[in-house]
């Protein structure tokens, strides 16, 4: 069963044609790939995130989605530095270093949408004072975003 | 994306308890930069590239304030950088401060040591110590939103962000 109906499919395929730049290519890392459960894997998450990118992806020929096991593909893994499953990694024109960690679901759904868009057009919406901080900082940040999907 | 050099997990927090239960997550959003800083709240932007880049800098709020000057071997080698940073900080700073509302301008001042028992769901996680920093910050009047904190009792502070006129009530 999809998880967008007829009418949000619309929406979104509406706004991505609206707002998408550059492709996007989505890596998504599980714990094993091809539909196969790890035991002790939580299979159904793994199922329902690769569904909900599946159905993403099939509403912008911008958005590309290749998938990963976390210990069959250790190699691509280690290079995008992802360590956890489910993992997303949004690719750009470049890697800008943007993970999402979990099942995108519920209000984290938009996250997902809104975090597509950012990466095609390779910049987020700060103002130019934020920019200037940004541009002066002296060492790396690496930031996370604790959420829920309520 | 605006930058090389930060980086963003989104870490969906129910599914990786181990993640947060190591940096206490008790309230989402929790943001944690660097392993080393953390607050709890969707910050206004300026809020939050000013906590970023004082984050990055490891300085406990000094940078950004007027004749702040880098010191120390940690700043040695980097201080022509940091210098930078304070600069635009203040750009940050001073446009926050113009963008704040008069009415802000109001807020009680709550004694440090005092109790509040804050409802869930007010912009902080649960009951806790209210305590309150003073320092001379080009923030200015919002020295009273951004320097109050909530010691929720387990060697950490909380930013208490959003609802002051629930602090106000309490």
């Amino acid at each position: 069963m999809p998880f967008l109906n007829a009418q949000d499919a619309e929406v979104i395929r509406r706004r991505f044609a609206a707002d998408l730049d550059s492709p996007v290519k989505l890596l998504l890392f599980l714990a094993a790939t091809g539909g196969l459960a790890l035991p002790g894997e939580d299979w159904q998450i793994a199922e329902y995130t690769r569904q909900i990118l599946k159905e993403v992806a099939e509403l912008s020929d911008k958005i590309q989605v290749e998938e990963y096991g976390l210990l069959s593909h250790a190699d691509v893994a280690q290079r995008y530095k992802v360590r956890l499953v489910p993992a997303i990694v949004f690719l750009g024109r470049e890697d800008y270093g943007v993970r999402y960690l979990g099942l995108p679901a519920g209000y984290e759904f938009v996250t997902l949408l809104e975090t597509i868009i950012a990466v095609s057009r390779g910049r987020g919406e700060v103002s130019e004072a934020t920019r200037s901080v940004l541009a002066a900082l002296p060492a790396d940040a690496h930031v996370q975003i604790f959420v829920t999907p309520t | 994306m605006e930058s090389p050099r930060v980086t963003a997990d989104i870490v969906e927090a129910t599914e990786f308890p181990e993640l947060a239960r190591r940096y206490n997550v008790y309230a989402v959003p929790k943001i944690v930069i660097n392993d080393t800083h953390e607050f709890v709240g969707a910050l206004p932007e300026p809020h939050f590239i000013t906590a970023l880049a004082r984050a990055v800098t490891g300085d406990g709020g000094a940078i950004g304030r007027p004749g702040f000057q880098p010191a120390g071997d940690g700043y040695a080698q980097r201080r022509e950088g940091v210098a930078d940073l304070a600069g635009a900080l203040l750009e940050v700073q001073q446009a926050m401060q113009a963008a704040v509302p008069a009415s802000s301008r109001d807020l009680q001042v709550v004694e440090p040591g005092e109790d509040l028992d804050l409802r869930m769901g007010e912009g902080v996680a649960e009951p806790g110590l209210l305590v309150q920093e003073r320092h001379d910050d080009p923030l200015g009047p919002l020295v009273d939103q951004t320097a109050r904190h909530l010691w929720d009792g387990h060697n950490r502070v909380l930013p208490v962000s959003g609802s002051m006129p629930a602090l106000r009530g309490a």
